[in-house]
């Protein structure tokens, strides 16, 4: 999980942990893309934040030849990163609806959006359907 | 400028029969242009061999016309064939020979034009007696036979056009020829409706008398005074010391004075065909044209252009080069346009404390001057013209300096105005009108429109001759749209002020709204981001609770509460999120409606209504058809509603919420038995911020957006909700058709 307010993500992680699931958070986003190359093997799913302040994630994302726009969304940027590299099944969590960015996101077969506040068993369907698309 | 005038003049005096052609179409296509009835050419330049005596053209076929001269005649001997006329002597007892000797003539002849195309000829001719022209009085009623004569043989061949021009050379009204004329006038107009008679003098002893005669209009006389006192263009061209300098003139140039006359609406106007160049030099000169004259001008230029364009050359270079010079002249200017560059200035002069516009007259010379002061009330213009005049007066006095300009003849408007007795010729040489604005109530002075003039050196004529009635009917028209101009601009000047004004104030409502909506943007979030983690805490304490086997119904109604109170908080958040943005952006979802978005809305407002005593019931008619939606917004709009309901709904009733069917598809109605609503609200209620009157008469407080929000939510899915009862039950119907299926 990738959320910039690690507290308020914690209250999920015991739900997550109480199913059954095993739940590491990331609080700065550039940390994403080290912890990709060491864990990437070990992760089913990712839970990204759309709205956090990026810091250097752009520096780094194009420092591995992604070339990307540092005026994105971060859960954006991170998305189009882990979609080049790993292939790894995402979903999107987020106060923010933007047309757009629901949008962009409807149309991606590896992620799924869900918009705050979900309940924890919206988030753990979403994470099995995403799981599932993967595995079809 | 001045030689070019003088070269040009010295060219017109020296047109020939040619060059009188090129102005004969030139004058036609003006007279097209200005609705002028007539406009015609005259050059009293007689033929060779000609005597100046009388000299009539008429055009008619050659049988006609030689019928109309053997009644002239009285016979035909040494007429011959009328191609090849020559000079025929009256028969005696013959009209003309009874003119010869009524007249005292010596003898009288016909005589063929020289170079004239067949068809076209002159006729009748007299040698004077004695070789002199009538030194004595004239037998009126005897002169007046032979005019009705020819007149006759004009009707008599059907002619189009007959023309007569008399020339006498007499030693002026003492000989008796102002009775002779008036009554060769009488005689014509009683034997042939005239159409236009115009009479110029250009020298004091030799008077030129024109007389055009067409059939079918009536006739109009029109004495010599007549054409002096009541015709503005001949008032400065032709009175006063010019009529006689024109006459000198015409003498050094061998008596040869082409003479212009025109007749617009039933008035004469007659000017030397130099001074009328003039005036196109004058445009030229100034670049300006006014008052009136300006599309005469224009006309002139577009006939000479016409004329060029239709392959016209002149054998004579000079004409050709006049034709060419003229044609070239750029005309741009038209009467509208300088009017409205004079209202411009002075528009832009209005704000000043005083100012002043200057009109130019067609010669380009008169100039006027609008004094305008602002501030006057309208208790100063009730106190009449005189006293405006007075002080504008005064104003020009104490500045000298701005009046420049002069008349033409000598004439000079107002250069001085000291001295000992200026105050009182002033008081005749100003014109002021005032600028009235009608338009409001009380009215208002604007300004005053006012000129003044004064004479050039030694002339000691009274002012008010330059400026009579004419001069100032042109005044008021002007100051008529002057003052409507100018009250025009200033509702003109106050309209920009609110326009800018508001622009002002949308600016900073707009400034206000994107701060409000970055604001709200932020409080969204802000107040969002903390309820996830309570309700995660709630559902982590749940299952633990359950784990454990801890979790007993209290417990379980406890966390359920706290879970709909939390969801609700999310409905009133992303509401106002709402009010804030354009269009709700949807998530659309497929499902099914009654299962993802009724149930969980009903599950969670369900101990809501029993606490008051009231139940919910869900009947379902129909199956709803699965179809796609926004979850979240979906399940706000039956909150919404449901929530409305269990305000407004009696104690111990019941709210239905009905999937159904109408005549457009499948529908979900929502009803209550409660305060209802009243009647004529049935779409207002829907607006932003309106409660009804009865809800607030109970104290069921709300802020008014919650039908509002549920309406925008439904339309964005292209949905409809409509009041479909006002009590008993008071009925909302949702219709889906339209939606995303």
């Amino acid at each position: 999980m990738c959320d910039d307010e690690k507290r308020r993500v914690e209250p999920l992680i015991d739900v997550l942990n109480l199913l059954g699931y095993e739940a590491t958070v990331l609080d700065n986003p550039s940390d994403v893309p080290t912890f990709l190359d060491e864990h990437h093997d070990e992760i089913d799913v990712i839970l990204l934040d759309l709205h956090m302040p990026n810091g250097t994630l752009a520096t780094e994302l194009n420092a591995r030849g992604f070339e990307c726009d540092a005026r994105e969304e971060t859960g954006i940027l991170l998305y189009g990163y882990v979609k080049k590299t790993y292939h790894l099944p995402v979903v999107v969590h987020s106060v923010l609806r933007g047309r757009q960015v629901m949008e962009y996101f409807q149309n991606e077969k590896g992620v799924e959006f869900l918009s705050k506040p979900a309940s924890s068993d919206k988030i753990v369907e979403a994470i099995e359907r995403v799981i599932g698309r993967r595995n079809e | 400028m001045a030689g070019m005038n003088q070269a040009l003049r010295s060219r017109l005096l020296d047109f020939d029969l040619e060059s009188m052609l090129v102005l004969d179409h030139i004058l036609s296509t003006v007279a097209e242009h200005i609705d002028a009835s007539a406009l015609y050419f005259v050059h009293d330049k007689p033929c060779d061999g000609l005597p100046p005596f009388i000299r009539a053209t008429a055009e008619f076929d050659d049988a006609r016309a030689k019928e109309a001269l053997v009644a002239l005649l009285g016979s035909e001997n040494g007429l011959g064939p009328i191609d090849q006329l020559q000079r025929c002597r009256p028969a005696n007892g013959s009209p003309l020979a009874a003119f010869c000797e009524q007249v005292g003539a010596q003898e009288a002849m016909v005589i063929p034009i020289p170079g004239a195309k067949p068809g076209e000829w002159f006729f009748a001719a007299t040698r004077p007696k004695k070789g002199k022209y009538w030194r004595s009085g004239l037998d009126v009623h005897k002169n007046a036979d032979v005019v009705r004569l020819l007149i006759e043989i004009a009707q008599k061949q059907e002619a189009e056009q007959l023309r007569i021009q008399l020339e006498t050379r007499s030693s002026g009204a003492k000989d008796g020829s102002d009775n002779f004329y008036s009554a060769i006038l009488d005689n014509i107009h009683g034997a042939l409706g005239i159409e236009r008679i115009l009479m110029l003098s250009y020298e004091k002893r030799e008077r030129c008398f024109l007389l055009e005669a067409s059939s079918g209009i009536s006739a109009r006389k029109t004495p010599y005074t007549f054409l002096l006192e009541d015709n503005p263009l001949l008032d400065t061209l032709l009175t006063g010391e010019e009529e006689w300098q024109i006459g000198a003139h015409a003498q050094e140039e061998n008596g040869i004075t082409p003479v212009l006359a025109v007749q617009i609406e039933n008035r004469q106007f007659g000017l030397a065909t130099d001074r009328f160049f003039n005036v196109i030099l004058l445009f030229l000169e100034r670049g300006s044209t006014a008052l009136w004259g300006e599309s005469s001008i224009r006309a002139i230029i577009a006939a000479v252009r016409s004329l060029l364009s239709q392959g016209f050359r002149a054998r004579d270079a000079r004409v050709s080069s006049t034709l060419e010079e003229i044609a070239a002249i750029e005309c741009t200017n038209s009467l509208q346009q300088d009017l409205h560059k004079a209202l411009d200035t002075t528009l832009n002069l209005i704000p000043a404390e005083r100012g002043r516009i200057l009109l130019f007259d067609e010669i380009g010379d008169l100039q006027t001057i609008a004094t305008i002061p602002t501030g006057e009330t309208s208790a100063q213009v009730e106190g009449g013209w005189g006293s405006l005049a007075e002080d504008a007066v005064a104003q020009a006095q104490s500045d000298q300096d701005t009046y420049i300009g002069h008349f033409p003849k000598g004439a000079r408007l107002c250069t001085l105005l000291s001295g000992a007795d200026s105050r009182s010729r002033a008081k005749d040489s100003a014109i002021t009108i005032p600028l009235i604005d009608t338009w409001k109530e009380p009215t208002r002075l604007l300004g005053i429109l006012q000129l003044v003039g004064r004479l050039k050196g030694d002339h000691d004529r009274p002012y008010l001759w330059f400026f009579g009635d004419t001069d100032k009917g042109v005044l008021e028209r002007i100051s008529r749209v002057l003052s409507g101009q100018i009250a025009r601009f200033r509702l003109d000047e106050e309209l920009v002020r609110a326009l800018q004004q508001l622009d002002s104030a949308t600016e900073v409502a707009n400034e206000r709204r994107t701060a409000l909506n970055n604001w709200l943007s932020v409080l969204h979030h802000q107040l969002l981001s903390p309820i996830e983690p309570v309700i995660h805490r709630m559902e982590y304490f749940r299952s633990l609770l359950k784990h454990k086997g801890m979790l007993n119904e209290h417990i379980e109604h406890c966390i359920s509460d706290i879970l709909g109170e939390m969801e609700g908080l999310t409905f009133t958040i992303e509401g106002a999120n709402l009010l804030a943005s354009a269009e709700p952006d949807l998530h659309l979802e497929h499902g099914n409606l009654v299962r993802d978005v009724i149930h969980p809305v009903l599950h969670m407002l369900i101990r809501k209504a029993r606490a008051r005593g009231i139940r919910l019931d869900l009947i379902p008619r129909i199956s709803l058809p699965d179809m796609g939606f926004d979850r979240q917004y979906a399940k706000q709009v039956v909150h919404n509603l449901l929530l409305n309901a269990i305000k407004y709904a009696h104690h111990g009733s019941t709210i239905n919420v009905i999937t159904d069917r109408d005549d457009y598809g499948p529908v979900l109605r929502v009803q209550n038995w409660g305060i209802g609503v009243p009647s004529g609200w049935e779409e207002t209620i829907f607006d932003r911020g309106v409660s009804a009157p009865n809800a607030e008469a109970i104290k069921v407080t709300g802020a008014g957006l919650g039908l509002f929000i549920v309406r925008r939510i439904v339309e964005s899915h292209g949905w409809q909700i409509r009041l479909a009862s006002n009590a008993d039950p008071t009925e909302f119907v949702i219709g889906f058709q339209g939606g995303q299926e």
